[in-house]
């Protein structure tokens, strides 16, 4: 029955399943992986790893059959194995438990193998969450880490940047991430890292600085994995010069960056003039229940003398507004700002699903903000 | 999600002020009050912090760079007058000696000036192979200034450290000159004598530190655009370039001589739309870097002498003048220097004030939106300062 189901409905069949499906059933494509394998500079083909991939697979539930899974692998093609598991996932931007189940898998036999940076990965897993872990376990993922740190190991240095960071501990995560660029700086994780200290400038803010962290963030790393990098950089560049700005957050937007929408809406529509192009990215951000590209689509309606699709934007902006209370409240100043044009929407539509009338009675007028940018 | 506090402002917003009455001294006194800017620039000017200086006098060096620019007197009186008093020259000869001497002090001129634009030339070459061209100056100077008044704001901090001088960053901008000098020097040893008549017939094939001053009054001329006055609550509204009507867009481009002819209609043909628009953002910016680094000047406790030859050239670049008006010959009277200061002051009281470069707490773009053209040459007043009103007002 399976065989005639398309392969991604029989994957996601298998993600909500409780039995553990076949594993070319769950596995990547060939082409993928060998693409992937290739980026990552594998030592093995396709060919070598399918079956050790599969053999783990098969094991994974049984522990006394590891031994079979790992013959005549090293620990280093076990996390290469790892990492294109890992890349399938930033991918297709979907996570598959079956095959997550299979990376933690595979990281465990690196870790076993004496990877250092299995190692150093899974001793992390355990402090991030200290209270999932028992005491003894903490204990000794805090001994590996120090050993490894002693060792000026460069991921266990990230990860240590990245654990002050998660608690704010801005000062020892820039020193960390400074650490691990004086150690590798032309790496893609050195181009995770300096994102991660441009975030840290931004903040404080030093903007200058923060512009080089990015721009040498994405310099070294694929959009997908500094995909905060272009949005941040968009920001930076959205007065000195919008055009790069523009591109820079159509890069975030492809991944799915959800803030860049309204921004790049916001943009094309008050910026460049390009309504029809700012209509398709609030679009695209109303799918994602963002309530100023409802706002943002609204007004391009009315500016483009689109009724219908004002009447009909208007009416779902209601209905947000009556299930949000934050929506409510920015429901009401928007009826409040745009009074003349939902009027103007009245005499033009007949059939106006939302009271105008009735609207405008009930939002209070309050005073817009200083931060309200489009007089909402 | 940390976001920078000014990136969602693409249209005006914040309280725009109102434009500046001077038909007395009691609308100046009043502008005053609700115009801090104003009020300090009023101040610097009339205790003497704020002044403009001739040739004769030494200006801020950091601020001026008069060999860069063009000449505000043409030497004829001046000569002429000196051999009619030279007593050594016999008076049958003095006809011929007045036209020669002028002969020779303009050719003088020119060679000074193409060793000037030389010199600046080579200066200059270490900051645009620093930032790559002076249009790119421009944008990294502005997000420059941008980031750091961020950092003010926010940390509170008191000082700008800025990379470059305003001396330096114009004779960058105005080393395009430099161009004009091999056609320049073909001409010169074509014509000879006669290069200066050709010169005031085709000004633009001078390079600008050579121009005389009837040759920039023809290019004055043709640059003003001033040609109504406005009502007090007449505001231009939020306009980016991309939104500016492509005819306008060319003729302020082509009014601003930020390009040639030529190649305004290789862009109409080729419909190339986001050229023109780049090119107005970066004329923007630049007057926005220029305004900023004067303001910041003035506004210091040091006191900030501006040669007559860059009020001119300021005046010029803004449009702050109506098409008959003689610059130059402005500039040497004292009533009409005044009016042009003035001129100055308002224009930039209109535009800064309520920002951070006049000590509040707003960034330019958030006041009046990201790269608003429509504020390029607005003069900030209803009505453009004339010598009545500045007696009205004194």
């Amino acid at each position: 029955m399976l065989k005639v189901v398309p392969r991604t409905f029989s994957r996601l069949l298998n993600t909500v399943g409780s039995k553990r499906p076949p594993f070319y059933e769950v596995f990547p494509q060939k082409k993928m992986v060998n693409r992937l394998l290739f980026e990552l500079d594998s030592r093995l083909s396709f060919a070598k790893l399918y079956p050790v991939y599969e053999n783990i697979y098969n094991t994974m539930d049984n522990p006394s059959s590891k031994e079979v899974a790992t013959t005549n692998i090293t620990a280093l093609d076990m996390m290469t194995m790892k990492k294109v598991l890992e890349k399938v996932r930033h991918r297709t931007k979907s996570v598959n438990k079956n095959l997550l189940a299979l990376e933690n898998e595979i990281l465990d036999r690196a870790a076993e193998m004496g990877d250092n940076d299995a190692i150093s990965l899974l001793a992390y897993n355990v402090l991030k969450a200290p209270e999932k872990n028992t005491n003894e376990d903490v204990k000794y993922a805090k001994k590996l880490i120090k050993e490894l740190y002693e060792l000026k190991h460069p991921l266990t240095i990230k990860l240590a940047g990245d654990l002050a960071l998660k608690k704010k501990d801005y000062t020892n995560a820039e020193r960390y991430y400074k650490e691990f660029i004086a150690l590798e700086d032309d790496t893609f994780l050195a181009g995770e890292v300096y994102q991660q200290l441009g975030i840290i400038y931004f903040g404080v803010p030093e903007v200058a600085k923060a512009e080089q962290s990015f721009l040498k963030s994405i310099k070294l790393c694929p959009i997908e994995f500094v995909v905060h990098s272009y949005f941040y950089l968009g920001q930076i560049y959205m007065n000195s010069e919008p055009l790069k700005a523009r591109s820079l957050m159509e890069g975030a937007a492809t991944e799915g960056f959800r803030e860049s929408f309204k921004t790049l809406g916001f943009l094309e529509m008050h910026y460049f003039g390009e309504l029809h192009k700012a209509m398709e990215w609030f679009k695209l951000g109303m799918e994602l229940f963002e309530f100023e590209c409802f706002i943002g689509y609204f007004d391009c309606s009315i500016k483009l003398k689109e009724w219908g699709k004002a009447k009909k934007c208007l009416k779902s902006m209601k209905l947000l507004a009556d299930s949000n209370q934050v929506y409510e409240s920015l429901f009401k100043e928007f009826v409040n700002s745009r009074s003349d044009r939902i009027k103007k929407l009245e005499r033009y539509s007949t059939n106006i699903v939302a009271d105008s009338q009735q609207l405008l009675k009930s939002a209070a007028y309050q005073a817009p903000t200083q931060e309200n940018t489009w007089n909402l | 999600m940390r976001s920078l506090p000014h990136v969602r402002f693409y249209a005006t917003t914040g309280t725009i002020p109102k434009l500046i009455r001077l038909d007395q001294l009691q609308d100046l006194n009043e502008a005053c009050a609700k115009n801090s800017t104003l009020a300090k620039l009023r101040n610097a000017y009339v205790s003497h912090r704020f002044e403009i200086v001739d040739d004769s006098e030494e200006c801020t060096p950091s601020l001026n760079s008069v060999r860069s620019l063009p000449m505000t007197e043409f030497p004829k009186n001046k000569i002429f007058e000196q051999v009619t008093m030279d007593s050594n020259i016999a008076d049958w000869r003095k006809p011929i000696t007045k036209w020669y001497r002028l002969g020779k002090s303009i050719l003088k001129s020119y060679s000074t000036g193409i060793r000037a634009m030389w010199n600046i030339h080579r200066d200059s070459k270490k900051i645009i192979k620093k930032y790559g061209s002076p249009e790119q100056l421009n944008t990294n100077i502005f997000r420059t200034i941008e980031f750091q008044e961020i950092e003010m704001r926010l940390k509170r901090a008191e000082d700008i450290k800025f990379p470059l001088s305003r001396a330096e960053f114009q004779e960058c901008h105005r080393r395009a000159e430099f161009w004009k000098l091999p056609s320049f020097i073909v001409l010169f040893i074509i014509f000879e004598e006669m290069l200066p008549v050709i010169c005031y017939l085709a000004p633009t094939i001078v390079p600008w530190n050579c121009l005389t001053p009837g040759a920039l009054k023809k290019i004055s001329d043709r640059r003003a655009i001033y040609t109504h006055d406005y009502s007090v609550s007449e505001i231009p509204r939020y306009q980016s370039p991309y939104m500016v009507k492509p005819n306008d867009l060319m003729s302020v481009l082509l009014k601003c001589k930020l390009i040639p002819k030529w190649r305004a209609n290789i862009y109409k043909w080729s419909d190339n739309k986001a050229k023109p628009c780049e090119i107005l953002t970066n004329f923007h910016q630049y007057l926005f870097v220029d305004d900023w680094l004067l303001l910041r000047h003035i506004m210091s406790d040091e006191v900030t002498k501006l040669s007559e030859r860059e009020l001119v050239n300021a005046i010029l670049e803004r449009q702050l003048f109506k098409r008959g008006e003689d610059l130059n010959t402005m500039v040497k009277n004292k009533t009409s220097q005044k009016v042009l200061v003035w001129r100055l002051m308002i224009y930039w009281a209109f535009r800064f004030d309520g920002t951070i470069t006049a000590s509040k707490d707003a960034l330019f773009s958030e006041k009046w939106g990201v790269n608003n053209v429509a504020i390029l040459n607005f003069p900030g007043s209803a009505k453009l300062l004339e010598d009545k009103q500045l007696k009205n007002i004194q």
